[in-house]
């Protein structure tokens, strides 16, 4: 029984901790996350929009059709349609759980020609394939909502749309070739 | 007789056992740089279309992992006390991680630059990164650590030190 007791002495020793400890990781909890492209960009690389195809990226042109005049009302629309991909992830446990975040945009700079003339992305709207975000038209000189997701449940919560844009043509400017951008923010709400 | 033999043959048996197990040291890694690592978990760009693909369609359980990456880090461990013996060294992740609440789905794997070998464990588990002949008194290399957790767990701060454990061979 003595030699049994010893031996059990020698084992706990054994393990006794003799180091002291370099590496160290500190996860943080649960951090929430937001993600949000617009057009094809990297994830084409991972297949979510598939591999953009010739001429496709982020830049949406708008040709006149023949038989449709500058400022004669008859709507241009505009190639090719863009894709969206949002997404959030609540993180922790305790913040109530389910998705909540928010789309904005900014449209605030107008599109610019070469000779330096201006035309407001008021005469800009854009409709979606399936809904999940809405339609609508570009309010310059706001910070312009596009989709609220605000849903319990899942912590992680997902939309991918399509946009088609259509320029009014309600209004004569100068000839020119026009670019603008419009910037996309998402946040967690 | 025959009970006395038994009985002799079971104590070398355990005398056996505890004299193997005895072998298993932690390794000192305090010659290492000094890190404490903050990571945060997330979806990495490559992950994002796996996760919305399984959203839309429910499924659960194809979301990706919430992955943490910690590059370049040093270790350096001491075997002064092992010279020429022959070894097994394990990178191990405690059993009970306090703020733990994955139910065990935490995990660490490591792409191993120099002398170590890449593995991965979960917690209470070790694998193998070096089997060999100790002949100097630091044994070093570089990982690659790479975090990752359930994208569905219930996430709380936590922390852990993995540490280093060493079995003599012979």
């Amino acid at each position: 029984m003595r030699s049994f007791a010893s031996l059990t002495c020698a084992f706990i020793i054994g393990f006794l901790p003799t180091s002291s400890f370099a590496l160290r990781f500190n996860i943080n909890a649960g951090t929430p996350f937001v993600f949000i492209q617009i057009g094809y960009g990297t994830l084409s690389t991972y297949g979510l929009f598939g591999p953009a195809g010739p001429g496709q990226n982020e830049e949406v042109s708008f040709a006149f059709p023949t038989g449709v005049l500058p400022g004669d009302g008859t709507p241009v629309v505009g190639t090719p349609v863009i894709p969206i991909a949002v997404i959030g992830h609540n993180g922790r446990r305790g913040r109530g759980g389910g998705s909540r975040y928010i789309v904005t945009m900014n449209s605030s700079m107008p599109l610019v020609s070469g000779s330096g003339d201006t035309m407001p992305f008021s005469e800009f709207s854009w409709t979606t394939q399936d809904g999940d975000i809405p339609g609508g038209t570009f309010v310059p000189g706001t910070t312009q909502t596009l989709v609220t997701m605000n849903r319990g449940g899942r912590k992680a919560r997902g939309l991918v749309d399509y946009f088609t844009f259509t320029y009014a043509n309600t209004s004569v400017y100068a000839s020119g070739t026009y670019s603008g951008k419009v910037f996309y923010t998402i946040a967690l709400l | 007789m025959r009970t006395v033999l038994r009985g002799l043959v079971g104590l070398s048996a355990l005398i056996l056992s505890v004299s193997a197990a005895a072998q298993t040291v932690l390794l000192d890694d305090s010659l290492s740089p000094r890190r404490n690592y903050a990571v945060d978990l997330n979806w990495q760009p490559e992950e994002i279309g796996r996760a919305l693909s399984a959203l839309f369609t429910d499924n659960d359980a194809a979301l990706p992992p919430l992955t943490g990456f910690v590059p370049n880090v040093e270790v350096t461990l001491s075997t002064a006390e092992h010279m020429g013996q022959r070894v097994r060294i394990y990178l191990s992740m405690p059993a009970v991680i306090i703020g733990d609440n994955t139910g065990g789905d935490l995990n660490l794997r490591w792409q191993a630059r120099g002398t170590f070998e890449s593995g991965s464990i979960g917690p209470g588990q070790r694998a193998l990164i070096f089997e060999g002949a100790v002949d100097s008194p630091t044994i070093g290399g570089t990982f690659d650590f790479t975090l990752s957790m359930s994208s569905n767990s219930d996430l709380d701060s936590l922390y852990f030190e993995p540490v280093y454990e060493l079995e003599v061979i012979n």
